[in-house]
């Protein structure tokens, strides 16, 4: 396709324009987590150049062309990460016709990508932002298949490329849920698991001519051996669900060789193999308030699982959450602290933690230099749930607290009116 | 206006015992009024009415605390005093008793015990597999004759969980599959051979009522009615009409000395309801179905005292004040099904600035643990909005106004003297994220007390099976 030359003229002018108008914002006067080498600084200013960090500290000169937000004292923490959701993916739980975040008897398993499915103008968005989420790993829902399929990276502020990473971790289950897509015995869930990698291994060696032959001799269907094997080749992180002492251990021995780096989902009894868990530094991605004994799977649940993973040296991150209550992470965060996390721990869970275990760990969960400025300005301690986000930042641009939510609060402030005023 | 015929004892069950002189105690009597015609064996304790026996418990005076009572009312650096199981007194430099235990509140909160007017522990323990789903009588829409306590577990391992979360009376409600659910319960949260020995002393029975979609749903999907909610309503209609019948006809015979009609179970629930006996507990989420629902109540001539879930409370909340309706509330969930997609964080702030009677309920084995941190999500939404709310007011949505819906006001929810001493030693103040209780009494003797020589509860299901300490906070 030829462009004329007044399509070029203009692509150059809004590239000029780009230029000439670089969003320029301060934010001043902040007490800045940081969740960086640079720690807590108070009375600091956060410099954002065109949705990126430029500069952090307490002598940061503001630019005059720059828009200044004053923090006056107030804290600054990056947006808050959710590490495994099905935000965007389902708008109403409960109603099928919104939910796409698992195949019901598709037999398509490790090739299952979300990432089609998100929908940028989910109303969750804005209740998420208003609760300083600013992104999440939107992921598939253990289906048919031992393997959930891929999860992909998103950001909350409703923007057209809103799935920034695709397909970057592979989602899998074993134990009870496991054993439940594998013939009924949690065994046979594992065995599953690592048939899967060995015929996608054979697949990959192959040759494009025998491959074909090759595939009908396998369990799987071309496109999950292709999945698998993408996720071999470039080590795709393997999130597990599995709670169970006894699986988590079965797991750890049998992916001895396995290539790819594994995270727990749940690990509800992850503390009684934190040693082993520290020694192939498997991250937990947990739920802190999951001490219900709820099914057997979960007998050792407890509340301090995270503290006793941390003082083993294990890397916690939380929480599994469904997309309307992703808010509700830093109530996760501040219960661990209760049970005895320290409290920049509990933190870097919701934000440095889950950003490293997508991958993206040099880009998101940090107000550093170069990162993204994602940044939620709090009413005081954020994981106190009496403090409220003032406004959250996605990529530089500022959200001021805003959802369908607030749009019914405002409406109903005065139910006894007869004539309910419009919408924003 | 409602009229209650005040309902006589039945003359014919009295004539019985008299026969049965020089019996030292009746041979036979009425068990319950509620469950009319009743003919009941021998001596002692009536059938399945409350058991419970406080524990010996002496003096305790904690001082020195900031004191919530319960009534929307603070007593900074305050004393709280119970002895024999009721409170005496909270002041300031009370004197203790000679032999009281003193417990230094420095720096400690005290509040009454918190009380969660929707639960099904026991009923769904843990582990959820299907031999414990005990909750839903779901073979019929409506099962007015199913008793909630009737599926209580006492040893479901989620009950001393909750008791750490400071919970020490909770009401246990049959599911929402059906439009009437059955009975449901109120518990002391103690730890007991049968739900006998937790019933509350005096608790009214409720009866759980389900609108909107979870009926419909669970009958529909099975081509039988109600299918929609226009069949739940003529449903709930049907079942008052027959009702109404029934009481009068114990009516007519309670006048004339003529024989009783039948007994029977799905009745004598429904007829305790149109008597002010039995009190409704309404799970109903949307705006426009809880004002039908008020209708069906004023057709029927019976009283609705709370609103379960109603997660459009806010949109009617003059109504709800106006009409004395409670609304027991979640502080966020939402969007998990059509019902819940209008829920606010404001539901209850809006509710208490209406005036209307708001409470803090669970529904949930986890958040029983921290109903503390769920009214302090909701005093959040009512500050971001600009109401001045303190922790006084927002305590009366955990403690008092829960004890009114359970009608035993006058027994526990607030620090009143001679109230029940149901009482929360928090490590700090409750809606901090960060403070956990720290010793919870129930009628005045300690049944939970934090820390490594601390007294917690075990069920007969933890033992060798689940960590110990599962739900205490490491401080």
């Amino acid at each position: 396709m030829k462009r004329t030359a007044q399509q070029l003229l203009a692509l150059g002018l809004l590239a000029l324009a780009g230029a000439a108008q670089a969003e320029v914002t301060a934010i001043t006067g902040a007490t800045v987590h940081t969740l960086g080498p640079a720690g807590t600084l108070t009375n600091a200013t956060v410099l954002v150049r065109d949705g990126v960090i430029e500069a952090v500290g307490v002598e940061v000169p503001v630019p005059a062309e720059a828009t200044v937000l004053d923090a006056n004292g107030q804290v600054l923490t990056p947006g808050l990460l959710a590490p495994i959701s099905n935000i965007g993916l389902v708008e109403v739980s409960g109603v099928g016709s919104t939910n796409d975040q698992r195949l019901k008897d598709t037999p398509v398993g490790p090739a299952f990508s979300v990432r089609h499915g998100v929908n940028r103008f989910s109303v969750l968005f804005g209740v998420a932002r208003t609760g300083g989420v600013t992104r999440a790993l939107a992921a598939p829902e253990p289906g048919p298949d031992v393997f959930a399929g891929q999860g992909s990276v998103i950001r909350l502020d409703g923007a057209p490329a809103s799935v920034t990473a695709p397909d970057r971790v592979l989602v899998a289950a074993l134990g009870e849920r496991g054993a439940d897509r594998a013939g009924g015995s949690r065994a046979r869930a594992l065995q599953s698991l690592l048939q899967g990698f060995a015929e996608a291994q054979r697949y990959g060696r192959s040759n494009e001519l025998s491959r074909r032959g090759l595939a009908s001799g396998l369990s799987l269907p071309y496109y999950d051996l292709e999945a698998l094997e993408r996720a071999l080749s470039e080590k795709q992180p393997l999130w597990v669900h599995v709670d169970r002492a006894a699986d988590i251990e079965a797991l750890l021995a049998a992916t001895e060789t396995l290539p790819l780096p594994l995270v727990i989902v749940g690990g509800a009894e992850a503390w009684r193999v934190a040693p082993a868990l520290a020694a192939r530094e498997v991250p937990v991605v947990l739920d802190p308030l999951g001490n219900l004994p709820e099914s057997f799977d979960r007998l050792g649940a407890r509340l301090d699982n995270a503290t006793l993973l941390h003082e083993a040296g294990v890397t916690v991150a939380f929480t599994e959450l469904v997309g309307h209550e992703v808010r509700e992470l830093r109530q996760y965060a501040g219960n661990a602290v209760a049970q005895g996390l320290p409290w920049e721990v509990a933190l870097a869970a919701i934000t440095r933690v889950p950003a490293a275990l997508w991958g993206e760990g040099d880009r998101l969960g940090q107000i550093a230099p170069g990162y993204r400025a994602d940044l939620v300005l709090w009413t005081g301690d954020p994981l106190e749930l009496t403090s409220w986000a003032r406004w959250t930042m996605i990529e530089g641009q500022r959200f001021d607290p805003g959802s369908r939510q607030l749009q019914l609060r405002d409406r109903y402030r005065n139910p006894a009116q007869r004539v309910l005023p419009p919408g924003g | 206006m409602r009229i209650l015929k005040p309902w006589v004892p039945l003359l014919g069950v009295w004539a019985l015992t008299a026969v049965a002189e020089p019996a030292p105690a009746p041979a036979y009597y009425e068990a319950d009024p509620s469950r009319a015609g009743a003919l009941v064996r021998g001596e002692g304790p009536l059938p399945y009415s409350s058991r419970y026996a406080p524990e010996p418990s002496g003096a305790v005076l904690i001082e020195n605390a900031t004191v919530l009572l319960g009534d929307g009312t603070r007593l900074d650096e305050g004393d709280v005093l119970f002895d024999a199981g009721r409170i005496v007194a909270v002041g300031q430099d009370l004197a203790a008793p000679a032999e009281a235990t003193v417990v230094d509140g420095t720096g400690r909160w005290v509040t009454p015990g918190i009380i969660d007017v929707h639960s099904h522990l026991g009923d769904y323990p843990s582990p959820g597999v299907e031999a414990h789903s005990d909750g839903n009588e779901a073979t019929a829409p409506v099962t007015a004759r199913v008793w909630a306590e009737h599926s209580v577990w006492p040893q479901d391992p989620q009950f001393p969980l909750a008791l750490m979360g400071g919970v020490t009376t909770l009401q246990i409600l049959p599911g929402s599959a059906n439009l009437v659910g059955g009975r449901g319960v109120t518990l002391k949260n103690v730890p007991a051979r049968s739900v006998m020995d937790m019933k509350f002393p005096g608790a009214p029975h409720s009866l759980k009522m389900a609108c909107g979609e979870n009926p419909k749903r669970v009958y529909g999907r099975r081509r039988s009615a109600p299918s929609t909610r226009m069949g739940n309503v003529a449903g709930y209609r049907e079942s008052w009409i027959k009702a109404r019948a029934y009481q009068a006809k114990l009516d007519a015979a309670a006048e004339s000395g003529e024989d009783l009609p039948d007994r029977d179970l799905e009745l004598e629930t429904l007829a305790g309801v149109l008597r002010g006996e039995i009190l409704i507990h309404n799970h109903c989420y949307r705006a426009d179905e809880m004002l039908i629902m008020l209708d069906i109540a004023r057709e029927f001539d019976y009283k609705i005292t709370a609103f379960h879930h109603a997660t459009e409370a806010y949109k009617i909340a003059d109504v709800l004040a106006e009409e004395g309706v409670c609304g027991a509330l979640w502080a966020d969930w939402w969007g998990f099904k059509m019902e819940s997609n209008d829920a606010i964080e404001e539901n209850i702030a809006l509710m208490e600035q209406a005036g209307a009677c708001a409470i803090v309920h669970s529904d949930s084995a986890r958040d029983i643990q921290r109903l503390n941190q769920e009214a302090a999500k909701a005093l959040m939404a009512a500050r971001r909005m600009g109401l001045p709310y303190d922790e006084a007011l927002a305590m009366r949505w955990l403690t008092q106004n829960a004890a009114k819906a359970l009608g035993i006001e006058d027994q526990t929810g607030t620090l009143a003297p001679g109230l029940m001493a149901d009482v929360v030693l928090w490590s700090g103040n409750p809606f901090s994220v960060y403070s956990r209780a720290e010793r919870v009494w129930i009628d005045g003797h300690l049944h939970y007390a934090a820390g490594p020589d601390g007294l917690r509860p075990t069920t007969d299901f933890d033992l060798a099976q689940t960590p110990a300490g599962r739900g205490e906070a490491r401080q």
